[in-house]
């Protein structure tokens, strides 16, 4: 036998269902931001250059190579050097590596052992050419985390100064070799990033997935999805309050029906409904914006994170339509105050301002705001390659702002039905 | 208290957060098994709270509300609204869902499943007769058709009390009459039915006894042939109505009830034309000049606008 919550939940789609031109509205509406948005911001988006503070220096090698370099890069006041000398490099640098995927750490550079003893052999055996032209034709690479969440104008100076500090070590040593050379260090203007014997290879999250930080289309399908998945507060306090309006509520109310069943009995179409706009905009991202010339969405590592996240963003997104739906005494009052929260959460959770772009202010008010929870979360898994252990506390905070939204709107819901 | 009683309602009072005056008053009230009751009162007198009481929709701010079941026990309200199949003013089903559909939900909502259900439905169909338009949306139908849709709702779970707050408001006089032929079936059949009308007509066509409401309390209770029968007297006097000469007339007719208004005693009694001859001796005899005197019957209409006018 179907239970009383089965036979709910089954009329309530039923019914969203045979409306369809506001399903039409639910589904047509983020597909059209995702690809209007990602397509129109993917230029804008792209990396260039930037710098950025707090930098981890892992130094595996100990020698007087890794100690030039962090005293070269202290004479920059733009980075707050935390110096790493650990004698377990590769523990220590998969640590720092989580910790740059996170985006607890801005940049690393990686000094492994025994950096200073090639670089001391290879400046030694340098032909003559070599050193008058001042580069090597085998440089040694150093490898340099970057948060993949950074503006490229931040990696960009990042990656100038460090380049800098690393070309002055290089011109050191070389002078030290030669008694006199023919360049000076105002000649490094310019053309510090190519030379010496020391650069720089840059390493992202994003060097496995090819945008070292939020594209316009990972930006803006998780984005536009959740508001679509938010704009439901829109149909779902309208359908509400009609049916109280109706006497629907109040005939429910005088027949052996449980709270429980009439609130899940609307939860559980609408979750049905949210997760099928998210998929829908998470397949437009990854199959219909590469044919349309944007970039394809790649979905991160962790499916799990992604399932939770959505789940959980859908259940605070209803959550918060019953409870417009409790406290709204008309449609129109319901939809318009519905709509206007929605739009200003979105605004201040990032959703149609990338948080990247805004000011440390606003940035810290994306707190405040369940879909910037969930935004981040989003950016995270697709961005960061999070894992769900990652985005769980994420999803805590969102299942927490639903059953509290849940929780009022039940109280609220006997006065809400009540005959006047 | 009637042996035969299923429905006791016991000192209820209601006040709604911010009202200036309570929307029930230390309401009492006793309905038999299988009555057929007219709720009557004017608009904000307090039949709609009461009904919500009664279906466990409303809480009271004190007082109770039981309903006997079947096996004799009494339930509050809440817990007996299995037992009770409410129809309430508004057309209270989903319009885009079919006749089907709304019957197959609701029944299911009252906990009816499998071939119950399927039994209920058809003969909730058959009953308002709506089988014909059995696969229509409800929101297409005409206003007649949705009305008895609606009644149909109310009595797909075979309540014992079915409860109906005005509706036959917009009906069609076709779907009036099936509706008052149901209504008359179930009631033979030994459902107890509330009605409420603004329609008197109608309440005395169908009801056995009335209730009439009146800024919260109840101010008539009774079968409706007795206070259709009964007369009423009235004495109008120069000056205010003499109490003394109240108490005297009680005690010619104990079971007459005296309304002394300011100048006035309208006095309802079922021998008017007796306790108008004594009254007036009485009068007499104690040098009460009357100014007016008059007797006579009332229908329901004339009966209820007296008791609902103002004092």
């Amino acid at each position: 036998m179907r239970s009383k919550l089965t036979v709910f939940a089954l009329k309530e789609l039923r019914v969203i269902l045979r409306d369809r031109e506001a399903l039409a509205i639910l589904f047509l509406m983020p597909v059209g931001f995702v690809i209007i948005m990602s397509l129109a911001l993917r230029d804008v988006m792209r990396p260039d250059g930037g710098p950025q503070a707090s930098l981890v220096i892992v130094d595996g090698d100990r020698g007087v190579l890794s100690a030039a370099i962090a005293t070269a890069l202290q004479t920059y006041p733009a980075l707050d050097i935390d110096i790493r000398a650990t004698g377990d490099y590769p523990e220590e640098v998969a640590k720092v590596r989580t910790q740059v995927r996170r985006g607890s750490i801005r940049y690393a550079l990686l000094l492994e052992p025994g950096l200073s003893t090639r670089h001391a052999t290879q400046v030694e055996q340098a032909s003559l050419t070599e050193l008058s032209a001042g580069r090597s034709s085998d440089r040694i690479n150093i490898p340099w985390l970057t948060d993949p969440t950074l503006r490229g104008d931040q990696r960009a100076v990042a990656r100038m100064t460090l380049a800098s500090a690393l070309a002055r070590i290089d011109l050191e040593r070389i002078r030290s070799r030669i008694a006199s050379v023919p360049f000076s260090a105002a000649s490094l203007e310019g053309t510090s990033d190519s030379f010496g014997w020391l650069s720089l290879s840059e390493e992202t999250s994003s060097t496995v997935q090819g945008s070292p930080r939020p594209s316009a289309t990972q930006q803006n399908v998780p984005a536009y999805a959740l508001l679509a998945v938010f704009m439901l507060v829109v149909p779902l306090s309208g359908t509400l309050i009609r049916e109280r309006d109706q006497g629907s509520l109040a005939r429910l109310a005088s027949m052996p029906v449980p709270i429980a069943v009439v609130l899940g009995g609307k939860l559980l179409p609408w979750l049905a409904i949210n997760l099928a706009q998210i998929i829908l905009c998470f397949g437009v991202g990854r199959f219909l914006l590469p044919w349309l010339g944007g970039e394809s969405l790649r979905f991160g590592a962790s499916p799990g994170g992604l399932i939770l996240v959505s789940l959980t963003v859908s259940a605070a997104a209803i959550g918060f339509g019953l409870l417009v739906a409790t406290i709204g005494r008309t449609t129109e009052q319901a939809t318009a105050f519905g709509a206007t929260v929605v739009l200003l959460l979105a605004a201040i959770g990032g959703i149609m301002v990338p948080k990247l772009v805004m000011p440390p202010v606003l940035q810290s008010m994306t707190l405040l705001s369940p879909p910037g929870w969930a935004l981040d979360a989003y950016l995270a898994l697709l961005v960061r390659d999070a894992t769900l252990a990652d985005v769980t506390p994420h999803a805590l905070a969102l299942a927490a702002f639903a059953a509290l939204c849940l929780a009022i709107a039940a109280h609220r819901f006997v006065r809400a039905v009540a005959p006047t | 208290m009637s042996i035969d009683a299923i429905i006791r309602a016991n000192g209820l009072h209601m006040a709604y957060p911010g009202a200036a005056t309570a929307a029930l008053n230390e309401l009492s009230l006793t309905i038999a098994a299988g009555e057929c009751l007219g709720l009557l009162g004017q608009n904000g007198a307090g039949k709609t709270t009461f009904i919500s009481i009664l279906c466990g929709i409303l809480s009271p701010t004190s007082g109770t509300v039981e309903i006997r079941r079947a096996n004799e026990s009494w339930v509050t309200a809440r817990a007996g609204r299995s037992l009770l199949g409410l129809v309430p003013q508004e057309l209270a089903f989903y319009p885009t869902l079919s006749v089907l559909e709304n019957l197959q939900f609701f029944g299911s909502m009252h906990g009816l499943a499998g071939h119950a259900l399927r039994d209920a439905v058809e003969a909730g169909m058959a009953a308002a007769r709506l089988t014909e338009v059995r696969d229509q949306r409800a929101g297409v139908l005409s206003g007649g058709l949705k009305r008895r849709l609606n009644l149909a709702i109310g009595l797909v779970h075979g309540p014992r009390v079915l409860v109906l707050d005005e509706p036959t408001a917009g009906m069609d006089p076709l779907s009036r009459q099936v509706l008052h032929e149901e209504l008359r079936r179930l009631n033979q059949l030994g459902t107890t039915i509330v009605y409420t009308s603004h329609h008197l007509d109608e309440v005395e066509q169908l009801c056995s006894s009335i209730a009439v409401l009146d800024r919260g309390r109840l101010i008539a209770h009774g079968a409706l042939d007795r206070l259709t029968r009964e007369g009423v007297v009235t004495l109008r006097f120069a000056g205010p109505a003499p109490s003394t000469l109240a108490a005297r007339i009680a005690a010619l007719d104990p079971s007459c009830t005296i309304h002394p208004r300011t100048d006035t005693l309208m006095i309802r009694s079922t021998e008017p034309a007796r306790l108008l001859r004594e009254s007036l001796a009485l009068a007499a005899a104690e040098s009460i000049y009357v100014v007016e005197a008059s007797c006579g019957r009332r229908d329901l209409e004339s009966l209820f606008l007296e008791w609902t006018a103002s004092p």
